[in-house]
């Protein structure tokens, strides 16, 4: 796929659900191969809604909502082969992981058998259990083994992490890490940072209905650093986007050309960018040039 | 992958359904068939009979396939499976074809086959317990004299209508869709009975009443005066009644049709306008 190809296109979008206002208002949101997508939102926001839309799960009251090309609402089967989803709750099948691979893989033309059993393997699941036998964090290890293994170019993972235990989120990152390369995208929609911050890049916020900050780390790092102070108001007063305190000091994200403090490297804290994009939007996507 | 409708993908559509809903059809079919087996055996208190289960294949085979047709939409009803369902890259068309082929063939053929065996296991039992009858009698018996072939052709026929409407009914309703299907059904009739007889009270109320006569039945002899139902013999249906109403076997097969066409395209419009 051309990597200047849009996958997912989202363009004024309005929506809202029955009996309350309107969730977004004129919402802008596309995805290009080759990334691994952060969502972030605070809960609530509509990351969950934004991804149904795009999908064609849900229809837009305005605007216009493309998946590889054609109107997402229409659910057109050589699109939806191309996209694979792993919902945040879901509901199994009572069949065999054998049978319901078996199944569900004829739908996915690229689906990989092999690196299904690899995937399987590395989640430690073995065996040939119904699936609503399974606990809950080994359904959702084999849908996501599944919608790896489908080899589909778009992934979309709605809470990923949620329900896998310590182990299997790291499993989890090296596989997704794994699979993402320049011809696919995965978009990972979480409020639970930490699980995924070493491995999303672009990042997008939404929040009010808008996606108010989407950038990709590089351009992040190009523009904001995280510097360590002695208190919060120092931090303040040199132009921190947001601050955190931490084992007694202030950690704080900060515009790479600003003053005082002491570089605490390249790395970038997710959580920190996620405040700051929120309290701070027009400021945060400025400097980024990532402002909606 | 194609944007239409593709062979292959249709078959594996189907296959995939029936591996979903064969189990569950046969056990449900199998159980009726048997308890039907039973009741009839409960005569033989009295003397061993030969059982002829075929009488009841009709009710059977209608109840039995609108209550697995009112349930074949069962990922549209757990939001933990629509999203699966509803992504699932195949066309609407091949969706609503292959849940078709489960609720009208698969179940067609699940409880003949439920009946067959039933009726078979019925003639053994009559031969181990003496019934005094042949071999061949015994056949000839359970299988209806060979009216069995009717009786499925036939019912097939007339389950199709039916099942049309609560098909629609299944993606229709997210809840209880075989109760509020036919709640459904019996308020629109009554409501389209009702408005039938007020409009007919209305409009023709000055005939009823004897206030103006009806010069062509006055000339026929057929009524004077008030409105007398008994007035509307066959001489009557024949001069004023439309063919279909003169043919009330074609106008019943007319609206079969009518009503199969227009109830399962309802279905895949609203499986296409379904949101998770």
């Amino acid at each position: 796929m051309n990597k200047d190809a849009v996958m997912l296109q989202m363009n004024h979008i309005r929506f809202a659900y029955p009996r309350r206002g309107p969730l977004f208002d004129d919402l802008d949101f596309s995805v290009t191969p080759g990334g691994i997508v952060g969502l972030l939102g605070k809960n609530g926001a509509g990351k969950t809604t934004l991804l149904k839309i795009g999908t064609g799960l849900l229809f837009a009251q305005n605007g216009r909502a493309e998946l590889f090309g054609s109107p997402a609402p229409q659910r057109h089967p050589d699109a939806l082969g191309r996209v694979s989803y792993v919902p945040e709750q879901f509901d199994v099948p009572p069949v065999p992981l054998r049978e319901y691979v078996a199944y569900q893989s004829v739908y996915y033309p690229r689906f990989d058998t092999g690196l299904m059993e690899r995937y399987l393997q590395r989640f430690e699941i073995a065996g040939n259990d119904k699936l609503t036998e399974l606990s809950f964090g080994q359904q959702k290890k084999v849908l996501l083994s599944f919608a790896l293994a489908s080899l589909a170019e778009l992934v979309v993972l709605d809470e990923p992490t949620n329900g896998l235990d310590i182990p299997s989120k790291q499993v989890f990152r090296q596989l997704v890490a794994e699979a993402a390369d320049d011809e696919r995208a995965v978009i990972i929609s979480t409020h639970q940072v930490r699980d995924v911050e070493a491995l999303i890049d672009p990042i997008v916020v939404l929040d009010g209905g808008r996606v108010v900050f989407q950038a990709d780390l590089a351009t992040i790092q190009e523009n904001l650093e995280m510097r360590r102070f002695t208190s919060e108001s120092d931090a303040l007063g040199a132009g921190a986007l947001a601050v955190d305190t931490r084992l007694g000091t202030s950690v704080a994200l900060v515009p790479r050309d600003g003053a005082g403090g002491e570089s605490l490297g390249d790395g970038m804290d997710v959580e920190l960018l996620f405040q700051a994009a929120i309290s701070h939007p027009k400021e945060t996507g400025a400097l980024c040039g990532g402002v909606r | 992958m194609s944007r239409g409708f593709e062979t292959n993908r249709l078959i594996h559509a189907v296959r995939h359904e029936v591996y979903q809903s064969l189990r569950s059809i046969m056990i449900k079919a199998g159980a009726v068939a048997g308890t039907i087996l039973l009741f009839s055996m409960l005569n033989w208190v009295g003397g061993v009979d030969l059982v002829n289960l075929w009488p009841a294949y009709g009710p059977v085979m209608v109840l039995l396939g609108l209550l697995v047709t009112s349930q074949i939409f069962f990922e549209l009803k757990s939001p933990g499976r629509r999203i699966d369902y509803l992504l699932r890259p195949a066309t609407v068309w091949e969706k609503v074809v292959a849940k078709l082929f489960v609720t009208t063939v698969v179940v067609w053929l699940a409880v003949t086959i439920a009946f067959l065996v039933a009726s078979a296991l019925g003639g053994v039992l009559f031969l181990i317990l003496g019934g005094g009858l042949s071999l061949g009698e015994v056949v000839r018996g359970v299988l209806f004299e060979g009216e069995w072939i009717v009786v499925v052709g036939q019912t097939f026929v007339h389950y199709l209508p039916a099942h049309a409407v609560f098909f629609f009914g299944a993606v229709y309703f997210s809840r209880q869709a075989a109760g509020k299907t036919l709640l459904s059904i019996v308020g629109w009739m009554a409501s389209y009975v009702f408005l039938a007889v007020v409009s007919v009270r209305v409009v023709f109320n000055r005939y009823f009443v004897g206030a103006v006569p009806h010069s062509g039945a006055r000339e026929s002899g057929a009524f004077e005066g008030p409105f007398n139902p008994g007035d509307m013999d066959s001489q009557m249906w024949r001069e004023i009644a439309p063919f279909y109403l003169q043919n009330p076997e074609r106008l019943g097969q007319v609206v079969s049709v009518a009503l199969v066409c227009i109830f399962w395209s309802l279905t895949v419009l609203r499986l296409r306008e379904t949101e998770a």
